[in-house]
């Protein structure tokens, strides 16, 4: 517990420093954005409009002034208001939240049983034939983008055989094919992760002794070399969340999904910049919870790890 | 090289687009940015082997102009980044105590942002075009190389020959060139080639967006975006630009892990990591 609370403790000088780069790097937005707000909103770019503009949104302030209020307005969860639809940014990425965890979560799942299958298949049968097949998925899996993945995916299950809906968002079977899109790249990372820590593990001492009692081949695999096995995939989770909302980028634009990956795209195309902040602040926050996650879970998973803490503390 | 087909088919692979890209001219049968109405959406035939597009352009001619950018672009990419991450990670290896944790500080909070992430909002923050989604991907992926770069110079200097050049007086930025380099320079191609897949892919994707190269640009991400609103009946229009984008990939992948076959003899053949070590890589950046 008091682990955790320290790890917590050390985030928060680490979240400081991200918040400071996402405003700078919004921040650096090449011309005047006052004048391009004016033109956008239907109006003339006269001198007195564009300076009134910049005045209202306090942009002819220093940048430290403009981020330290941007930094006080965030300890009151407020990431100002979209200059687009002058909402606030909050309220936007916590109506898109829910669409991308659904999104990632269900890719998430697919990806951990594709995992399991293929990595405990690549690893109980390892050189032979289902290895070589589940390692020619993986090499797939790397080679492919997820884009064009996504197009063959639609055109087969959507247009082809049209089993799933194309595009949309609502039900479970919209989820289905953006989820597998995903889901087959996560499968893969972690399928190889897992077969090469179960064949570290099947080597050990106890998985010999337990054949040796005569256990069967399944209850030795399952039952005794699994848990282990499973440790470094709980590390490769952290990587996985990267890799997901990175994909949702492109993934949610192409499934016409609601998500955050939408919301980004949005705040691009109209040079929104405090939803832009907000966007890349929470992509951070969510990567580096995630992680601090993992890490506190792999503490609890390996009670290997808490006693060698214990025994150096 | 017969012993290691992994880095031949890699190479081979490379070599033909490299080939198709540089003679563009030459083989392209018509000008990539003619457009033709009256021929629109043809599929593969006579005339045109691989169809033509929405304005009626010829898909053979715009994919091997395309390769020029395509190709060319993340090339340059994977350079830039290699020579900003080896400079890092060298600078932080060899100065080490404050240099180093201040860089590698830096790194990390690097990597708090996922990579597409990261280029996304670059990108976007420098607008569309294919110079800056380039100056996007290698503020983005310089991270990965410094963080290897820095791990082999941290091994290279403790080497006998680098002491006994530090002992015969040899100036750091000497030392550093003449015997480090030279050292952490052949690992550094694995995560080259590796490195340049990712890019390729993070290039695209993001041009797919419209945040790269700009119609009537001949472009594969470009191709890609256009493709697009016809897949249902016209499916070769993505089709051969992502046949292309993958063979490519899939290119890199094999010649990095062919050079990495060809450079530790005794790790497992063709990427079958041993220790989650070594099978972390890959997707992490992504």
């Amino acid at each position: 517990m008091a682990y955790a609370a320290r790890r917590l403790l050390q985030l928060l000088p680490l979240l400081l420093v991200i918040s400071f780069l996402t405003f700078a790097m919004a921040s650096a937005v090449p011309g005047d954005v006052a004048e391009m707000m004016v033109i956008r909103s239907g109006g003339q770019p006269t001198p007195e409009a564009v300076a009134a503009l910049r005045d209202q949104l306090g942009l002819d302030d220093p940048f430290l002034v403009r981020y330290a209020r941007w930094l006080g307005g965030l300890a009151r969860l407020d990431l100002g208001a979209s200059w687009q639809t002058r909402e606030p940014v909050v309220a936007i990425l916590a109506r898109a939240l829910p669409a991308t965890l659904w999104l990632t979560g269900t890719a998430l799942i697919v990806g951990a049983l594709l995992a399991l299958v293929l990595g405990t298949g690549a690893a109980a049968f390892a050189n032979r034939l289902p290895d070589r097949a589940a390692l020619l998925f993986t090499l797939l899996g790397k080679v492919v983008p997820d884009f064009l993945l996504a197009f063959a995916l639609m055109y087969l299950l959507a247009v082809r055989w049209p089993l799933l809906p194309l595009q949309g968002y609502g039900t479970w079977r919209h989820v289905l094919l953006p989820a597998l899109t995903l889901g087959l790249g996560v499968g893969a990372h972690l399928a190889r992760i897992l077969r090469a820590s179960f064949l570290e593990v099947l080597g050990q001492n106890y998985i010999t002794v337990a054949r040796a009692k005569g256990l069967p081949p399944g209850t030795v695999l399952w039952r005794h070399a699994l848990r282990n096995a499973l440790l470094p995939v709980v590390t490769g989770l952290g990587d996985t969340t990267g890799f997901l909302l990175g994909g949702t980028v492109i993934v949610e634009n192409v499934f016409n999904w609601p998500g955050l990956g939408r919301v980004a795209l949005e705040a691009i195309a109209a040079r929104d910049l405090p939803l832009l902040q907000g966007y890349t602040l929470l992509m951070a926050v969510l990567v580096v919870s995630v992680n601090l996650l993992v890490d506190l879970s792999y503490r609890w998973l390996d009670p290997r790890i808490r006693l060698e803490a214990a025994a150096g503390a | 090289m017969r012993s290691n087909p992994s880095l031949l088919a890699g190479l081979s692979l490379l070599g033909a687009l490299a080939g198709a890209a540089l003679l563009a001219p030459v083989l392209s049968p018509a000008d990539p940015l003619a457009i033709d109405p009256a021929n629109r959406l043809l599929p593969p035939g006579p005339g045109h082997p691989l169809g033509t597009d929405a304005l009626g352009r010829d898909v053979l001619a715009r994919l091997l102009h395309g390769a020029r950018l395509t190709l060319g672009a993340a090339l340059a990419v994977t350079a830039a980044s290699l020579a900003l991450g080896t400079a890092v990670g060298v600078a932080a290896g060899y100065a080490g105590g404050w240099v180093d944790t201040l860089l590698m500080r830096l790194v990390d909070l690097w990597k708090a942002f996922p990579g597409r992430v990261l280029a996304l909002v670059l990108a976007g923050v420098l607008g569309p075009g294919t110079f800056n989604l380039c100056l996007a991907l290698v503020l983005t992926s310089w991270v990965a190389c410094a963080r290897i770069v820095r791990s082999l110079t941290l091994a290279a200097r403790e080497q006998e020959y680098v002491l006994a050049a530090r002992a015969c007086g040899r100036s750091v930025p000497g030392i550093v060139v003449r015997h480090v380099l030279p050292d952490v320079l052949p690992q550094l191609a694995v995560v080259a080639a590796l490195d340049a897949g990712w890019t390729l892919m993070a290039l695209s994707g993001l041009s797919l967006l419209g945040l790269g190269a700009q119609p009537p640009t001949p472009e594969w991400g470009v191709m890609i975006n256009e493709g697009r609103s016809y897949f249902r009946c016209h499916p070769h229009l993505l089709f051969f630009p992502g046949l292309a984008l993958m063979l490519a990939v899939a290119g890199l992948t094999l010649l990095g892990e062919g050079i990495r076959d060809a450079w530790d003899p005794a790790a497992p053949p063709s990427g079958l990591p041993t220790a989650p070590s070594t099978a972390r890589r890959g997707i992490g950046r992504c």
